[in-house]
C-alpha cells in the first residue's frame, strides 16, 4: 500500500458493478449514441451562430412520421430519419446523421460500392426521399463530414481520422485554404486528447491541412 | 484493461465494453511513472537482489496507481456520458425540439436517462469508502494529476 489500500478500493468497485450493472450496461448501450446526437447539435449550433437559417425536417413518412429521429444505426432509408436544412444567402445545405456517402475515388461499376456512413454529413441540398438503405450519395454532393467518438483521443484514432478524410475529402488535406463557410472535416471525441494525440495535432497545424480535433476541452461551439 | 483482483483473488467483473475503454491503462501508467528508458537504465545497474525489490515495488506502484486511474476513468465516462445527453437537449431545445430517442429511451431535460451518467458517477463515489481516495476522485480532471502523486511516491 501507498496511497491507498488497493484491495479496499478493488472491492469498492466490484460492489458497485455488482450493484449497479443493469444500470451500467443500460448506460453502456446508448451512451455512444448520446454523444453523436450532441455533435449532431453542436453542428446545428455551429450553423445557427454562423448566422445560417436553420429549419428543422422531420420524417413525412414511415415509422417516424413527424417526429424527429435521429439515425443511430448505419442501417436505414434517409428520408425516415430528421435532417436540418440551413440557408444562408443563396447557399443552402443540409445536415444529415448517418448518412453514407461514396468514397472520393469510388468509380462506376467496381464490383463493390465504396462508401461510409458518415456520423454527420454536410451535404448540398438534395432530394433523398427515393433513396434506400444501401444507397450511397455521390462524392461531390458531400460539403464537410464530422465523426463523433467517445473516448479520449489517442494517435492512432486522429490517424484514421484522417485516412477517413483522404477517402472522402481528400482536398481539405492540401495547403489551399478552401474558405471558413463550413466547418473543415472534423473529429469530436467526448475526453481529452493525450499526449500521442497532442503530437498528432500539432503536426496538423504545422502541415496546415485543414482537420479538427474537438474534445472536452476544445469544443466546437 | 488488465484484470482487476480483490484481495482473495477474486476477478472484477467488469463489464465489456468498459473494459475495451480502458485497454493498455496499465501500459500507460507504467510508461508515466517508469519510463522504459530510465528504468531499463536502473534495472541493468542493480545487482540481482534490488532487482527483484525494485520490480516487487514498481509493479505494486503501477499496480495501485492503475486502480486509481481506473476508478478515475469512470468518472469521466459517466460525467461525460451526462455532459454529452445534457448539450444536446439543451441544443435541441433552442431550434424547438423536445428531446430525441435512441431505440426506446427517451432523452428530454433532465430525465433519468439524460442524468443516468451522473447518477452512476455518485453511486461509484458512494462505494468508495476511503475518504482521501474520494477526494482525490472528485478533484482530479486528468489522469496525470494521479500519476504525477505516485512519481513522488519513493521506490
Amino acid at each position: 500500500m501507498y496511497l491507498f489500500d488497493q484491495n479496499d478500493a478493488k472491492s469498492s468497485l466490484q460492489s458497485f458493478f455488482s450493484n449497479n450493472g443493469s444500470a451500467i450496461n443500460n448506460f453502456g448501450k446508448t451512451v455512444n449514441q448520446t454523444f453523436e446526437a450532441y455533435v449532431f447539435a453542436s453542428t446545428i449550433k455551429w450553423y445557427s451562430r454562423n448566422k445560417w437559417d436553420i429549419k428543422c425536417h422531420n420524417p413525412k413518412y414511415g415509422p417516424h412520421k413527424g417526429q424527429f429521429q435521429l439515425k443511430f444505426s448505419t442501417r436505414g432509408a434517409p428520408k425516415n430519419y430528421t435532417f436540418i436544412r440551413c440557408t444562408k444567402g443563396n447557399q443552402t445545405v443540409q445536415i444529415r446523421h448517418g448518412l453514407r456517402v461514396a468514397t472520393k475515388f469510388m468509380q462506376a461499376g467496381q464490383k463493390y460500392p465504396s462508401n461510409l456512413c458518415l456520423d454527420v454529413s454536410i451535404i448540398n441540398d438534395n432530394d433523398l426521399s427515393y433513396y434506400g438503405t444501401s444507397d450511397s450519395l455521390p462524392n461531390d454532393q458531400l460539403v464537410t463530414f464530422g465523426e463523433a467518438k467517445h473516448m479520449s483521443g489517442f494517435a492512432e484514432l486522429i490517424a484514421g481520422f484522417i485516412g477517413m478524410v483522404h477517402e472522402m475529402k481528400p482536398d481539405f488535406l492540401k495547403k489551399k485554404k478552401l474558405g471558413k463557410h463550413h466547418p473543415q472535416p472534423f473529429l469530436y471525441v467526448s475526453g481529452r486528447l493525450n499526449p500521442t494525440a497532442k503530437g498528432i495535432k500539432e503536426t496538423i497545424e504545422y502541415r496546415k491541412i485543414q482537420v479538427d480535433i474537438y474534445s472536452f476541452d476544445n469544443k466546437m461551439t | 484493461m488488465d484484470d482487476l483482483r480483490t484481495a482473495n483473488n477474486e476477478k472484477v467483473k467488469i463489464p465489456l465494453f468498459i473494459q475495451k475503454r480502458q485497454y493498455q491503462l496499465r501500459s500507460y501508467v507504467l510508461e508515466t511513472i517508469f519510463p522504459e528508458v530510465e528504468r531499463t537504465r536502473k534495472i541493468a545497474s542493480m545487482k540481482s537482489n534490488e532487482r527483484k525489490i525494485f520490480l516487487t515495488k514498481m509493479n505494486s506502484i503501477v499496480d495501485e496507481c492503475t486502480c486509481v486511474c481506473y476508478i478515475f476513468s469512470l468518472k469521466q465516462f459517466f460525467r461525460e456520458g451526462t455532459d454529452a445527453a445534457i448539450k444536446a437537449v439543451d441544443t435541441f431545445k433552442e431550434f424547438n425540439v423536445d428531446g430525441f430517442n435512441i431505440g426506446n429511451k427517451r432523452f428530454e431535460g433532465r430525465n433519468n436517462n439524460v442524468m443516468e451518467g451522473q447518477t452512476l458517477y455518485e453511486e461509484l463515489l458512494n462505494n468508495i469508502k476511503n475518504a482521501e481516495l474520494k477526494n482525490l476522485i472528485e478533484r482530479c480532471e486528468h489522469y496525470y494529476e494521479i500519476t504525477e502523486r505516485y512519481k513522488n511516491v519513493s521506490i
